[in-house]
């Protein structure tokens, strides 16, 4: 993937004018300023790929950030490129544009900078930073944005990371919300959960529920620990006590015992199956490789009733469009964390 | 008290449909295959369909469930929004049926009136929507039916409703002979008259535009704007046999009674007091209460002007007048063009008109709103020029949504000269997709009891108790207003130009 035409930093508002009036067909189309942060130079080529996915349905101005810290000599260098897709039946291009920077060894405030000197004014910034925060990661630039997205899958230290994300959001400058792709993970996963409790049937069977079953795929087991989190948190049942470190939960659901499972298995999806048993019911939720769907099941001792929930979300692209799409509850987010933390801590 | 289910809670801010069966009338006519299957499906396909729901189709031709679900397939393939996924119309399709009925058969509907009790022990879970896409000499026909075999009565815990699509009657009389069936039927609560216009985003967003942004409301009214302009071109005439029920309305009746004045319903209405069905459509209906009447035919040939098309060309094609259309009456009186004058007596749009004007077989397809803010107080620049230097906001409905601001601008140069540009906002460009079909939403609301975008009873009657006193001075005066001629492809009769320029205005060029 090209990075585009590499540009002096000092001329970059010159040459992205010369870029758009040099396409008649051409539209400039922005929503936001969407800034990407990586510790990692070949990042750049990566999220312009993301960018060309996330920009089909959400125009903005791409600010990619590629940071190389140990770099020996400081330095810092710019390409401005458009995405264009057909709009508009096909007469026209309607593209959105990216300024991807490279910086090597430079001081902390460089990234703020960079950033905030070619926003878009106006239109609200969002932030994905990739990976674990770093010095970079500092008041004057969490301060300033309106949107931090991350993926907890991806910390190597998700404790230490979620206590960084807790203090800055506490900030009493801070007026982000959290957007996890973690979370987003599993949002249509909830969606069919809620659809299988549509079910009069199994939602009177709910009260009655005794265990729950979590399959993860490796390194997905956050994504698991959210839902579970989530599902407890909706249904009412708290975390009573850890059978199993990091396995199995017993929960306590208004008086009786809950227990809660997680396995692992090889899947190309984050949480590939989770089962609901009691009494008279089994729902079942199963995303199989190479399906778009999860194949939703409620099983009580009158009736079997199945329903497909569609399930476009796997790639960074696709998660990232998906997160886009909504708002972000963080007060939720936050109150979910603190059972995720005692179930990771367990 | 049904209880709630408690992982729906923090899912979705918009209105969830509740388990049903849609049963469809008229379901082998053109609507089903190309707008209602299609929505439900794409409903589906975001995951918002309730898994038990099912559609059944009631019409007269002899098909069997296979058949049914072959040609809606046939044809969602070729509408759906989305695209066509195998698996999820395989699920999905097993949950349609066919129910084969003359409408006038008791019989029919006690055999529909078993299948629904099948379909409910299955899973359906008692709710009933009554989707009426039939002619419409048929709608008081099957709301007898219903009402005959018990099934307007919903089941304890359960409800039943009605959907009627356009047309609500031809007039006052035969829309409250329809409405009070209807009402005889359903409760008023339970009735959803679509006019699909209020599915439309843009015409949703003309309250969040107006209501969500501080800098409008301040200077909504006659203070500060001229006049309002709500123009419906269509480039298209008679094609595809519309003729036969086209020359029985006109375009009045077909597009100004609904479509039109919801849209100046949406421009005129005070804030509502909360975004409740009725509230909004309390605030609605006083729009049309405080339309002024016309005193008599010669007052509605003053406001009103109505034409037809002769020979002409449109797109680079020949296109052939009104009464050599296909199935048109040769001395037909049938408007395929209208425009109004609508005063609006309160004291927000004291003399303030709204200008209407809605043709066939015009340049180009086009839908707008245009609000014509005053000129400013004193001229500075550009004087003893031409230039109009007022600001005009356009809230453009279809296509190329979006809404744009005119205002004035200094030339680069020495000079301090002026001219006119343009604060656009496209949807496509900002939000980059295409918005859901308006069907989907108003299928959504349906199943889901919101019936803020269906009409009520009195503003559908208010609105025919307008539109009346033109189709009378038209038809039933002894000096009838003239029926003047355009050409296709052009902009419309000259002496609707002349109406505004009566009053010092133009048509805006869409």
């Amino acid at each position: 993937m090209e990075l585009g035409e590499e540009v002096p930093m000092r001329e970059i508002d010159g040459r992205l004018k010369q870029l758009w009036e040099s396409g008649d067909a051409m539209t400039r189309a922005s929503l936001m300023n969407f800034a990407v942060y990586a510790e990692c130079p070949r990042s750049l080529e990566k999220n312009t790929e993301v960018i060309r996915e996330v920009t089909r349905e959400h125009a903005c101005r791409a600010l990619l950030i590629a940071v190389e810290p140990a770099a020996d000599t400081p330095s810092v260098r710019a390409w401005i490129t458009a995405h264009c897709q057909l709009g508009d039946g096909g007469k026209k291009s309607v593209c959105s544009e990216q300024i991807s920077f490279l910086i090597r060894g430079c001081g902390n405030t460089v990234v703020a900078n960079t950033i905030f000197a070619h926003v878009d004014s106006d239109l609200p910034l969002t932030l994905w930073w990739q990976g674990d925060f770093s010095g970079n990661w500092e008041p004057h630039l969490f301060t300033e944005i309106d949107r931090l997205v991350i993926d907890s899958s991806d910390w190597e230290e998700p404790l230490a990371q979620f206590d960084i994300l807790q203090s800055s959001y506490g900030h009493p400058a801070s007026e982000f919300s959290v957007n996890d792709l973690t979370w987003t993970r599993v949002l249509h996963l909830r969606m069919a959960l809620a659809a299988c409790f549509d079910d009069p049937a199994a939602l009177a069977l709910l009260p009655k529920v005794e265990s729950m079953e979590i399959t993860c795929s490796p390194g997905h087991v956050m994504a698991g620990r959210f839902f579970a989190a989530w599902a407890a948190h909706r249904a009412g049942w708290k975390l009573a006590g850890v059978a199993e470190p990091g396995r199995v939960f017993t929960f306590d659901a208004g008086g009786r015992n809950l227990s809660l499972t997680f396995s692992e298995k090889e899947a190309e999806t984050a949480v590939p199956s989770v089962i609901l048993r009691g009494p008279g019911l089994t729902v079942s939720l199963l995303q199989e490789d190479g399906s778009r769907f999860i194949h939703g099941k409620v099983e009580t001792s009158s009736s079997t009733t199945e329903r497909l929930t569609p399930c476009p979300c796997r790639t960074p692209a696709e998660l990232v469009v998906e997160r886009l799409r909504r708002g972000c509850n963080t007060k939720l987010y936050f109150t979910l964390l603190e059972t995720v933390r005692a179930m990771m801590a367990g | 008290m049904e209880a709630i289910n408690p992982f729906s809670e923090d899912l979705s801010t918009r209105s969830r449909p509740e388990a049903c069966t849609v049963v469809i009338f008229g379901a082998s006519g053109d609507l089903t295959g190309r707008k209602l299957i299609p929505a439900l499906y794409n409903i589906a396909a975001d995951g918002d369909l309730p898994p038990t729901l099912k559609v059944v189709g009631f019409a007269r031709r002899e098909k069997t469930n296979e058949s049914f679900r072959s040609e809606l397939e046939t044809l969602n393939r070729k509408f759906s929004r989305q695209g066509h996924n195998d698996r999820l119309w395989s699920t999905f399709s097993q949950n349609i049926f066919y129910h084969r009925s003359e409408f006038e058969d008791k019989e029919g509907y006690q055999r529909l009136a078993t299948l629904l009790d099948e379909l409910d022990a299955q899973g359906a879970g008692g709710n009933r929507l009554f989707y009426l896409s039939t002619a419409p000499e048929y709608f008081q026909v099957v709301l007898k039916q219903l009402a005959a075999v018990g099934l307007n009565n919903p089941k304890p815990g359960k409800w039943s409703r009605v959907v009627i699509e356009k047309p609500f009657g031809t007039d006052l009389a035969t829309a409250q002979a329809l409405n009070t069936a209807a009402n005889e039927t359903f409760q008023e609560a339970d009735t959803y008259r679509i006019d699909h216009y209020l599915g439309k985003e843009t015409a949703q967003n003309i309250m969040v535009l107006r209501f969500a942004n501080a800098i409008f409301e301040p200077v909504w009214n006659s203070r500060y704007i001229d006049h309002v302009q709500i123009s419906c071109a269509e480039n298209l005439g008679m094609e595809g046999g519309r003729g036969g029920y086209y020359d029985k309305a006109g375009c009045l009746r077909d597009m100004v009674q609904n479509h039109l004045l919801q849209l100046v319903m949406l421009v005129a209405m005070e804030p509502p007091a909360d975004l409740s069905a009725d509230g909004i459509r309390d605030e609605k209906v006083k729009v049309l209460k405080n339309l002024r009447s016309f005193k008599d035919a010669a007052d509605v040939a003053e406001n009103v002007v109505r034409a037809q098309y002769t020979a002409g060309t449109v797109g680079g094609k020949a296109a052939p007048g009104y009464r050599q259309e296909d199935r048109i009456a040769p001395d037909s009186m049938t408007e395929a063009y209208v425009a109004l004058r609508i005063n609006i007596d309160n004291w927000r749009w004291e003399g303030v008109p709204f200008y209407l004007r809605m043709g066939k077989q015009l340049p180009k397809k086009a839908t707008e709103i245009s609000v014509h803010f005053k000129r400013p107080p004193h001229v500075l620049f550009n004087r003893g020029t031409s230039d109009d230097p007022a600001n005009v906001l356009v809230i453009r409905i279809q296509p190329d949504e979006g809404i744009s601001l005119r205002v004035q601008s200094k030339i680069p140069g020495p000079s301090v000269r002026t001219e006119r540009v343009k604060m656009d906002f496209h949807y496509a460009n900002s939000f980059g997709k295409a918005s859901p079909e308006a069907y989907e939403r108003l299928l959504l609301d349906a199943m889901a009891g919101d019936a803020t975008l269906f009409a009520r009873r009195d503003e559908v009657e208010q609105a025919w108790r307008y539109i009346d006193q033109i189709e009378n001075a038209w038809h039933n005066s002894p000096n009838p207003p003239p029926m003047y001629e355009y050409p296709a492809g052009s902009w419309g009769p000259a002496e609707s130009d002349k109406m505004l320029e009566a009053d010092g205005r133009n048509w805006r060029r869409l």
